[in-house]
C-alpha cells in the first residue's frame, strides 16, 4: 500500500512505517523510552531525509509519551516542579539545537555529528545498562540474599555547594537549579539533534547525578519529554518546515498500539533482564553507527541539493 | 506602403523555404498532479515532421531527441575521505544552477545522433550537459573531475537524471511518439521539454514546450501550510500528537 509523503516528496509503503511504529512502540511500552533513537534511524535508512525524519518523530515521540504522563499525573508520580526547572533548560537546548542542525546541514558535516551523537550517547548508556544489569542478574543467581544497603551519604546530591538551591519535596532532594537546568540543556539539544526524546539519557541522569526519588523519576522524564517535544516539533516547522504530518501519523498509531502490547510483556519480565535486554538493543544500534563511520563506503560522493532556483 | 508589405511577404516567402522542415508536438498534459497515490507516471508527447512542397528528399531517414528539464537547484556534491579512521565529508564542490532532473529520449544512442560539439551546444544527453561549477580563484575545474562524474552517476542511480536511447518511437517515418518518465521521488515545479529533429547528423528543426507538476487536495494542502505558516502548522502537529495520546490512553485505559 503506497501513499505519498508530502513534505518527505516521496512515497513509502504504508504498512512499513506502521509495522516500524508498531515494533519501536512494542519496544518503546516494555523498556519506558520513546524508541526515537531506534525509530529516526530506520526511517533515515529507508530514504526518509534526515531533516523529516528527525522533526516527524518528534512528533511521534510527544504522542506516545502523553499517554504516558497521563497515567503517571493520576498517580501522582511526577514532580511538576522539577518538571518545571529542567523544561527551562531544554526549551533553550531545543532551539539551540534546530539551530544546529540548519547549520551542519548546510556545511554538510550533520551525518559525521548525528553518526558520532548516535555512538558516543548509546556507546555509553549501553554498556551501562548491560554491565549494571548483567551484575545483578549474576549476583542473584548466586545468592537471593545480601542485599547490597546503599549508605545514606552517597544518597546526598553531589551538586549541593553550588548557589540557587531549589527544594523538590515529591523528588525528595535539594539541590542547585544549575545542574537540573544543564541536564536539561543537554536533553533539549540533543533531542532536536537526534530526533530522541532522551528519556534513556534523563532517566539515568536524574537517579544517579539527581538522586531523584525513584517514585517520580519515570513520570518526570516523560511530561519533560512530551513538552519538549512539543517545543521541538513547532520549532522544526517554523524552521526547516521538515514536519511530515502524514508519516508522523502513521508512526504515532503505530507506536501507541505497540506500546500496549509491550507494557503488557514486560510485566511477566524482571527489571534486571529488561535492562539487560534495552543494553543489547542500545549497544546494537549504536555499533550500526559506528560501522557506517569506520567502513569504506560504498561512493565516496553524496549529493544534496542546498536551495531551489526561483523561476 | 505597398512596398513595406511586398518586403515583408517576401521575407515570410524566404522564411518559409529556408526551414525545410517543421516540428508539430503535443503533450499528454501540460499539468501532472501529485495525489497520495502517486508511484512514478508517465507523461507522454506526440509530434510530427511536417514537410512542404519544398522540402528535400532525406535519404538518411530523420532522427529524434526529446530533452527533458526538471527545475533548477543548487547542488553540492562531497567527498568522504578518511579522518582518524573516520569516513568525513571533506572535499565538495558546488554546482550552480543545474537540472533536478534530466532526460534524454531519442530513437538512438546520444552519440550518434550529432558531434560532441553540437550537443554540448545544445545540451543534449548526460555527454554534453552543461554543469556549472562554483569554483574558487586559482582552482581549475577540470573537465573529466571526479565531482561531476559523481553528480551525473548518483543522479542516475536515483533515476533523476536518465538517457534512452529507444524513449522514440517513429509511427511512421514523420509520426512519432516519446514516454516522459516521472520518476516516484521527483520534485515538483515547471519542467522544459526541448524537442530536435536531425538527418545525417544536422539539427533541422527545433521546437519546445514545457509542463508542470503540482501536488493536489491534501498534499498540496499539506505542503501549502508546511511552507507558508510554520508556526500554525507546527501548532497542527502539535495537536494531532495530543490528540493520538490522549486517545490511545482513553482506549488503552487500565488504572
Amino acid at each position: 500500500m503506497q501513499l505519498y509523503l508530502p513534505i518527505a516528496e516521496m512515497p513509502v509503503n504504508m504498512l512499513v512505517i506502521l509495522g516500524m511504529g508498531l515494533a519501536v512502540g512494542i519496544i518503546s511500552g516494555m523498556f519506558g523510552v520513546g524508541g526515537g533513537f531506534l525509530l529516526t534511524p530506520l526511517l533515515i535508512f529507508l530514504g526518509i531525509p534526515p531533516a523529516v525524519a528527525v522533526a516527524s518523530v518528534s512528533g511521534q515521540i510527544a504522542a506516545s509519551s502523553l499517554s504516558g504522563t497521563l497515567s503517571y499525573w493520576r498517580r501522582k508520580a511526577i514532580d511538576p516542579k522539577l518538571a518545571m526547572v529542567l523544561l527551562s533548560g531544554s526549551i533553550i537546548g531545543s532551539a539551540l539545537g534546530v539551530f544546529a542542525f540548519a547549520l551542519l546541514r548546510r556545511i554538510g558535516q550533520l551525518d559525521l555529528f548525528i553518526g558520532l551523537s548516535y555512538v558516543s550517547l548509546l556507546g555509553a548508556i549501553g554498556m551501562l545498562l548491560v554491565i549494571e544489569s548483567g551484575r545483578t542478574i549474576a549476583r542473584a543467581k548466586r545468592s537471593n540474599a545480601t542485599s547490597s544497603a546503599t549508605s545514606e551519604a552517597r544518597l546526598r546530591p553531589r551538586a549541593s555547594r553550588l548557589p540557587f538551591m531549589i527544594h523538590f519535596p515529591r523528588a525528595r532532594i535539594t539541590v542547585s537549579a544549575l545542574p537540573v537546568i544543564g541536564i536539561g540543556l543537554g536533553i533539549g539539544f540533543l533531542g532536536s539533534m537526534m530526533g530522541i526524546g532522551g528519556g534513556f539519557i534523563l532517566v539515568p541522569a536524574l537517579i544517579y547525578l539527581l538522586r531523584v526519588s525513584t517514585t517520580v523519576v519515570i513520570g518526570t522524564s516523560s511530561l519533560q519529554t512530551l513538552v519538549t517535544m512539543l517545543v521541538t516539533v513547532v520549532l522544526h516547522a517554523m524552521t526547516n518546515a521538515s514536519v511530515d504530518v502524514v508519516l508522523a501519523l502513521l508512526l504515532m498509531i503505530g507506536g501507541v498500539i505497540g506500546a500496549q502490547f509491550g507494557a503488557r510483556a514486560a510485566l511477566s519480565m524482571r527489571g534486571e533482564e529488561l535492562r539487560f535486554l534495552l543494553g543489547l538493543i542500545v549497544l546494537a544500534v549504536g555499533l550500526r553507527f559506528l560501522f557506517v563511520l569506520v567502513v569504506q563506503p560504498d561512493d565516496p560522493f553524496s549529493n544534496t541539493i542546498l536551495e531551489w532556483m526561483p523561476r | 506602403m505597398r512596398r513595406a508589405a511586398a518586403v515583408l511577404l517576401g521575407l515570410m516567402l524566404w522564411a518559409s523555404s529556408a526551414r525545410a522542415e517543421s516540428l508539430i508536438i503535443s503533450l499528454s498534459t501540460h499539468r501532472f498532479q501529485i495525489a497520495s497515490n502517486f508511484v512514478g507516471a508517465e507523461i507522454v508527447l506526440f509530434g510530427s515532421v511536417e514537410r512542404d512542397a519544398q522540402t528535400i528528399g532525406r535519404p538518411g531517414g530523420y532522427d529524434l531527441a526529446v530533452v527533458v528539464r526538471g527545475p533548477k537547484a543548487t547542488i553540492v556534491t562531497r567527498k568522504k575521505v578518511r579522518v582518524l579512521g573516520l569516513w568525513v565529508n571533506r572535499d565538495s564542490r558546488e554546482f550552480l544552477e543545474v537540472p533536478s532532473t534530466y532526460a534524454l529520449l531519442s530513437n538512438r544512442p546520444a552519440a550518434n545522433l550529432t558531434s560532441i560539439d553540437l550537443r554540448k551546444r545544445h545540451q543534449i544527453g548526460l555527454e554534453g550537459l552543461i554543469l556549472l561549477q562554483r569554483s574558487e580563484p586559482g582552482e581549475d575545474p577540470a573537465p573529466a573531475d571526479p565531482f561531476r562524474e559523481a553528480l551525473v552517476r548518483l543522479n542516475s542511480q536515483k533515476g533523476l537524471y536518465r538517457e534512452n536511447p529507444t524513449g522514440v518511437t517513429f509511427l511512421t517515418p514523420t509520426l512519432f511518439r516519446a514516454n516522459i518518465p516521472l520518476s516516484p521521488n521527483t520534485p515538483v515545479g515547471t519542467f522544459d521539454v526541448e524537442i530536435f529533429l536531425f538527418s545525417e547528423g544536422g539539427i533541422l528543426a527545433r521546437e519546445q514546450t514545457n509542463f508542470e507538476i503540482t501536488k493536489v487536495g491534501f498534499e498540496a494542502f499539506v505542503a501549502n501550510s508546511a511552507r507558508d505558516y510554520g508556526l500554525l502548522y507546527g501548532l497542527s502537529a502539535c495537536l494531532l500528537a495530543l490528540l493520538t495520546g490522549w486517545a490511545a490512553s482513553v482506549v488503552f485505559r487500565r488504572d
